[in-house]
This record gives C-alpha cells, sequence and structure tokens, in this order.
C-alpha cells in the first residue's frame, strides 16, 4: 500500500489568509506526480477532512510545479472570535491528504 | 540588458537571534543592487495588531538591523525594510528609526531614511464606508465592512504595495522603513528602481519573501539572492547547504495563498499560469513566464479589536471511563460556564483539538489534555470562570466511575491570566481612489549630525 505520504516531498498546511487553510503536495519527479495527479480528486481531498468538493475554496494540479495544492475553508477565521482557536497559523490540517492511498 | 541582484537578506526581521556567518555575508559578496528584508506577517494573529503589542525581541531586531545596515552601507544600496516589527504599525515603524538612528550615530554616519506609516484612523475606513465604496471581505467569515467592524478596531493598517516604496527610493532614500507591507512589494519596488521588467519584479517578490523557505532542507532566515534579467528570475540559496530544486521553488510559489496561479496586490496582479521553472543546476533554478496586469486601486486593510479578557487551565485525564463520556460532560460545562457571563472554549488534545471538525481519525487514545479558555469582560470575571470550568472537569461525574480523587488532574492547580483577547474585525480589499495616497511618507536624516 502506498499513500501520498511516501511519494511527496512536500506535504505541509498554512493559512492562505485569515479565511482559509491550504495544503500543498509537491513531488520529486513527473512520475511520482502523474502517479498523484490521475488519482488525487478534488472529491478525495475533500472527503479526507469531511467535506464535498464543492465546499472546498480551490483545487489546482500545478503541472510546471509538479504539485497539487487543495484549499479548504477555515471553520473560524483565525483567531476565532477572541478565543476557540484550534491552530493559529493553520500549520497542522494536512495529515489526512498524507493518509490517501494511491495505487 | 544587465541584470538586477535583489538579496532577501532573512525571512523575518528579529524573528531569532541572526548568525551574519551563515549566509548572509556570502551573500553581500555577490553586490546585490538591494537588501531587502521582511518583518512581519498576519499569521501571527490579531494580538499584537489589536494591542499595538511587541511582537519580535527587540534585541534581536537590532542585530538583525545592525547587519542590513552595515551591508547597506558597505555596498552603497538601498536597505528596505517591510512591516516593521511584525504588524507595520507606526509604533513598529518609530521603532525601528530610532534603533536605525542609534545604530548609525554609533558608526558615525547617517541613512536618508523614508518612514512609511500604514496605520489608518478609523475615520478613513468609516468614510469608505459611508461613501459605499466596494469593500470585499477576503473571507465570508467576516461580513461585509460595517459602522460596527469600524468600530470594533482597536487598531487599522493599510497593506502597502511596492508603489510607495518606488517613490521613496526614487526620491533617495538610502534606507525604507515600511508599515505593513506586501512582502513581494518589497522587492518589486527595488527591482523597478533598477529598470527590471515589472512581472519579474513581483516573480521575484514572491520566489524572495520568505528567504530560504523557497530553497531545501528547510532553513528559515536565511539569505537568498534573485537574479532579473529580462522576464527571467534566478533564484539561488547562500546557504551552502541548501539548494533550490523545482519542487523548492514550486513550494514557495505556493505559499500561503490559495491559488499557485494569482497573486493580486494593491493596483495589479501577478499571473503565474504560464510560469516556467527550469533546473539550471544543482542549487539554482531559473523561473519565466511570468505576467503582471493592471488592476483597478484597492488595498487590503486589516483590524483587529479586543474582545475581552482571557483566562487559561491545563488539566488531563487518564480514566477511559471518563474520555469515553467526555462530551456530555464538556458540554454540561460549556452551559454552566456559559451561564456566567463568559464564553468558554474547550480542547480536548488527543482527540480533535488540532483539527476540530475537519478531524477523521477514529478515537481511542489512553490520556487526553484539555484545554479551558475563558474571554470576559475583566480578568477577575475571566479567571473566576476559568476556576468554575477547572472544578466543574474536578468533579465531573460518568458512567462506570470508580475514582473519588477527582476527575481530571493538573500540573498546577491556579490558572493562567493571558490578558486581553483580540479578534480580527477588518479584513477586507477596499477599492481606493490611488493606492500611495493612504500611506505617509516621512524622509528623515537619521544618525550623526541629524
Amino acid at each position: 500500500m502506498t499513500r501520498v505520504d511516501d511519494i511527496a516531498r512536500i506535504i505541509r498546511s498554512k493559512n492562505a489568509g485569515i479565511g482559509h487553510v491550504t495544503v500543498d503536495l509537491v513531488f520529486p519527479d513527473r512520475d511520482a506526480y502523474e502517479r498523484a495527479r490521475t488519482q488525487i480528486t478534488p472529491d478525495r481531498a475533500a472527503a479526507a477532512y469531511g467535506l464535498t468538493a464543492a465546499e472546498l475554496t480551490a483545487f489546482e494540479y500545478f503541472d510546471a510545479g509538479l504539485a497539487i495544492k487543495v484549499t479548504l475553508p477555515r471553520q473560524e477565521v483565525a483567531g476565532g472570535m477572541g478565543l476557540g482557536e484550534t491552530d493559529l497559523y493553520g500549520s497542522g490540517q494536512y495529515f489526512p491528504i498524507a493518509e490517501l492511498e494511491l495505487e | 540588458m544587465s541584470a538586477v541582484r535583489l538579496l532577501a537578506a532573512t525571512g523575518g526581521l528579529g524573528f531569532t537571534p541572526p548568525d551574519p556567518s551563515r549566509s548572509y555575508l556570502r551573500a553581500l559578496e555577490r553586490r546585490p543592487d538591494a537588501i531587502v528584508a521582511d518583518a512581519g506577517s498576519a499569521d501571527i494573529g490579531p494580538f499584537f495588531l489589536g494591542a499595538d503589542a511587541v511582537y519580535n525581541e527587540p534585541e534581536w531586531e537590532r542585530l538583525d538591523l545592525e547587519r542590513l545596515l552595515d551591508g547597506a552601507a558597505r555596498l552603497d544600496v538601498p536597505l528596505i525594510v517591510g512591516s516593521c516589527a511584525g504588524t507595520g504599525t507606526d509604533r513598529g515603524v518609530e521603532a525601528y528609526a530610532q534603533m536605525v538612528d542609534e545604530l548609525a550615530r554609533a558608526r558615525g554616519r547617517s541613512f536618508r531614511t523614508a518612514l512609511i506609516f500604514a496605520q489608518q484612523e478609523s475615520s478613513w475606513l468609516e468614510q469608505i464606508v459611508a461613501d459605499g465604496r466596494p469593500a470585499r471581505a477576503l473571507t465570508p467569515l467576516l461580513g461585509e465592512l460595517s459602522p460596527g467592524a469600524v468600530a470594533a478596531s482597536d487598531t487599522v493598517v493599510a497593506v502597502m504595495g511596492a508603489q510607495p516604496i518606488r517613490a521613496a527610493l526614487g526620491e533617495g532614500a538610502q534606507v525604507v522603513l515600511a508599515g505593513r507591507a506586501c512582502d513581494d512589494g518589497l522587492f518589486a519596488a527595488a527591482a523597478q528602481l533598477h529598470g527590471a521588467d515589472r512581472a519579474a519584479g513581483y516573480l521575484a517578490g514572491k520566489l524572495l519573501e520568505n528567504a530560504s523557505l523557497v530553497a531545501e532542507p528547510f532553513v528559515l532566515r536565511e539569505s537568498v539572492i534573485g537574479e532579473l534579467t529580462g522576464g527571467s528570475v534566478i533564484v539561488e540559496p547562500m546557504l551552502p547547504e541548501q539548494r533550490c530544486t523545482r519542487a523548492s521553488v514550486a513550494a514557495q510559489l505556493m505559499y500561503e495563498r490559495a491559488t499557485p496561479f494569482k497573486q493580486a496586490g494593491p493596483g495589479g496582479e501577478l499571473d503565474l499560469s504560464q510560469i516556467q521553472i527550469e533546473e539550471l543546476d544543482d542549487r539554482r533554478v531559473a523561473l519565466r513566464g511570468a505576467r503582471y496586469r493592471d488592476l483597478p486601486p484597492a488595498l487590503k486593510v486589516e483590524g483587529a479589536g479586543c474582545v475581552g479578557q482571557r483566562s487559561l487551565c491545563i488539566v488531563g485525564c487518564r480514566d477511559p471511563r471518563m474520555i469515553a463520556a467526555l462530551d456530555p460532560i464538556l458540554d454540561e460545562v460549556r452551559t454552566a460556564v456559559s451561564s456566567e457571563g463568559a464564553k468558554v472554549s474547550l480542547k480536548v488534545y488527543g482527540r480533535d483539538a488540532v483539527m476540530g471538525d475537519l478531524e477523521q481519525a477514529p478515537g481511542g487514545v489512553h490520556e487526553v489534555g484539555i484545554v479551558a479558555e475563558t474571554v470576559a469582560p475583566t480578568q477577575t470575571e475571566a479567571n473566576r470562570a476559568c476556576v468554575l470550568a477547572k472544578r466543574l472537569l474536578f468533579s465531573a461525574k460518568y458512567p462506570l466511575q470508580k475514582q473519588t480523587g477527582g476527575s481530571v488532574l493538573s500540573t498546577i492547580d491556579e490558572v493562567v491570566e493571558c490578558g486581553p483577547a483580540y479578534r480580527w474585525t477588518v479584513n477586507h480589499v477596499v477599492s481606493v481612489r490611488d493606492v500611495v495616497e493612504p500611506f505617509r511618507t516621512e524622509m528623515r536624516t537619521l544618525g550623526a549630525g541629524a
């Protein structure tokens, strides 16, 4: 069994502005990228977070960079309403995509 | 066409104590045409802007400014610092100006310095609302820009692009201390001063704004050089053990933005949909194909406001029966504390504290930590609410309970006073007549003889 985690070189998340969290997957070569690109769909990426593809802010295949980008709406703006924040930088939200299985 | 070399000295001025010997001094030997250092971010949350609080250790900022000034003086090239002191408030710009003045005096020299202020009076935003000028929220979680949102803001900054910085450089500024600024605009302004291609300038900005984050392995705050020739930008890390690769520059182009293909800024937009990335050798990458198009004048505006005082406590639980029954217990605590007039947040580490409702992993851990935060109008009320939350957790009852010593445990029994709590009130792109006019530039000669 291969997971995205096994073939991606960079897997990370970060705030994209205060209202969104974006997940970056960057692959080391074209083979790895093509393998991921053909199997990681907006539906699968969204489902890893219990969302539907329509709920994603953006989903892009970045061919020139051998990369995939998934952007999710935050549940609350960064910092919440003064409390309730879970991840101020949005830097801990990437692992569900890292765990997606690939053929 | 001669190349323009831009030095990204550090990805975060003052973030940690600098060590110039690692990469910065090597970068100076490349004789860059400008030295750029970004000092700020909105990632640090609404507190530092709202409270206009000191973010970095001032001594580390001074050490960073010292090496940057010395480098700029040695090469006789401009130094551009953006988002002074983390949030780019007027206080931050003045704090850096004072450090530059003291450092220059100690060297018996002076610097013609442009202070560019980005902080805005609430009346400025009120007028935009009153005029009905377009103001688009950058997230649907914040509503329209309203008089209420403006009134709830303690501090407001507009985010400058390259334009006011370019103007200050054109007036002969040797040092630019910019308030809140787009990171890429710092580099684009320097590129424009030397007549570089506009799209290449913004592309260089996007690549260099976080300095060594554009290279691998992961290192923060080390120097990187960008060389602009026509529409092409070549990036090269100055730390010997780092290299730029297709993956590392692609990651930087994607960093902290919703899409890799577009980056809007004041008055224009960088389009990377046709970008080409070429690994020149094992350390350098060349990029070309960026395009830049003008947009109607607009500025991003950031505002933060106080929502009360915060108190916090941390407790643990090592009883699987309590962990299994946690949700109704937490609901009871929330209800009881809320009825006392405080806001309360309970997060369960070991379960879903990091991802909240997005968490899809099954549970089943042997211990959890619970962080209880309360916010109330006064610190006394926040403390009382936090003590109440803690004692309700301590005395929580659950099915098949056998222990009677205390349902949760903690390392200390007092709660932690956190002081004022802030939230983002404004994060909008507002239509303006001119992208320079809201920023006030003051030219000062800092240092000896000033």
